[in-house]
């Protein structure tokens, strides 16, 4: 096994043992989105018709939402317990820890939302026969959006206003996996095949899958003072 | 032009005979360098070079940034003016901060680890098992990070320094929360590095509780 993925194994690991000593996190987000689409159902008036015309778009919006806040906090740890400074003069790549750390985040809160979509999709009366799709699509736009917040938190990591900042900056870039992502399942549902809007998220997830982590890295750098 | 503030060492450095200033032996050169938070300058400009085999003490009162003086040779924050050349591979450099960087969820050997893999080491069971041993962490394998003291944790931290030693160590405060047996055991883990042709950059705010030879550097408060 080469060196560099060696040091996503390992990060990858640890992440992962690190969340299940805690995993109130993870129900949090999944409690979250949870009770966002309960509110939506309810000032929307509960009327089924309404409910299906709004579903997908209340579906992707309370993911975004939900990714958005686990992410928030990703380095806020690292940073306090000095781990920051370590992965920043590891002799590691710091991309290859940055691989683990944010594939291990979307394993567990990413695919943790994807298990929920059913739930979501029941309480929004959404087509059940649409699932496998939605959940795919859910999938690949978790990722997308779990790779975008790892760019967004190391920008703004050491900065006192983080949160609002990276809300800022990483909501908007969110918005192409949101239409993607909608524009499958909204597709499928008047009858269309929806692979575009599928393959479309899925190239943009890629490209990220690709660039975020070295992004991210480099963000590390600039901001460490 | 302030002179730099470079005192010449009471005791001199272990003995390697080599010219003072020759690029072989000479692990990081620091040419008129200042640092500035919020605008204003820490210290005056400072110059001093890290020998093979020698350590280097920063000494200064509180405040007057050997905390982040030691963060921008380690690169981990960026310098005002002047500039620093290390002569070593980034990979041979390890800093040891206030924060150890130890998981409060993880125990102790998870900690060691993912450190250790990091650091591209291998994990040597018997190295590990004679390293808890000599820095009296035998028993606390298991226990989370969290439930160990602040002298315990830095003795993980510096158990880690003696598994994976790079060439060069930044210390920051390195007898900082230690009894006097961990005091011993940072002189004698210094003293191994010494003596395998590593060097030390150190800070301390005084007097350092045992006799090391150190090439003393004030930094003088602006």
């Amino acid at each position: 096994m080469s060196r560099e993925l060696r040091s996503v194994t390992t990060a990858f690991r640890r992440e992962i043992k690190l969340a299940l000593k805690r995993p109130a996190d993870i129900w949090l987000s999944v409690g979250f989105a949870v009770l966002v689409t309960m509110l939506f159902g309810i000032a929307l008036g509960g009327s089924p018709n309404k409910l299906a015309a709004a579903g997908p778009a209340v579906l992707f919006t309370t993911l975004l939402l939900a990714s958005f806040l686990a992410v928030s906090r990703m380095f806020a740890e690292d940073l306090e317990d000095g781990s920051l400074d370590q992965m920043l003069i590891s002799p590691s790549s710091l991309t290859a820890i940055l691989y683990g750390k944010v594939l291990a985040f979307w394993c567990l809160h990413g695919l943790s939302l994807v298990l929920a979509t059913p739930i979501l999709a029941l309480l929004l009366r959404l087509d059940m026969d649409q699932l496998p799709l939605l959940l795919l699509t859910c999938t690949i736009v978790t990722l997308g959006l779990n790779l975008l917040g790892l760019v967004g938190a190391a920008l703004t990591v050491r900065l006192r206003a983080g949160a609002m900042l990276l809300a800022l900056i990483v909501l908007p870039l969110m918005v192409p996996l949101l239409v993607f992502g909608l524009g499958a399942v909204m597709s499928a549902s008047q009858g269309e095949s929806g692979i575009a809007g599928l393959a479309l998220a899925a190239a943009e997830t890629l490209l990220l899958l690709a660039l975020a982590p070295a992004a991210a890295a480099l963000g590390l750098r600039i901001t460490s003072e | 032009m302030l002179a730099p503030d470079v005192h010449l060492p009471a005791v001199s450095p272990p003995a390697i005979s080599a010219p003072a200033i020759s690029p072989l032996t000479c692990l990081l050169s620091v040419t008129e360098l200042s640092i500035e938070r919020g605008g204003f300058a820490l210290f005056r400009p400072l110059s001093f070079q890290l020998q093979c085999g020698s350590v280097v003490m920063i000494a200064a009162d509180n405040g007057v940034g050997k905390t982040s003086l030691l963060r921008t040779l380690a690169g981990l924050a960026s310098a005002a003016e002047g500039e620093f050349q290390w002569h070593v591979a980034a990979r041979e450099l390890r800093f040891l901060g206030h924060q150890p960087g130890l998981k409060g969820a993880l125990s102790l050997l998870d900690n060691l680890r993912f450190w250790l893999a990091q650091d591209q080491c291998g994990w040597d069971a018997a190295a590990v098992e004679a390293g808890l041993r000599r820095f009296n962490l035998r028993g606390h394998e298991e226990q989370p990070a969290a439930a160990l003291s602040a002298g315990q944790r830095r003795r993980v931290a510096l158990l880690r320094l003696q598994l994976s030693p790079g060439q060069c160590w930044l210390l920051d405060e390195p007898f900082a929360n230690l009894d006097q047996h961990g005091i011993a055991l940072v002189q004698e883990l210094i003293a191994t590095r010494l003596a395998q042709g590593g060097s030390v950059i150190l800070t301390s705010h005084g007097q350092l509780p045992v006799p090391i030879a150190v090439l003393r550097v004030a930094l003088v408060a602006v």
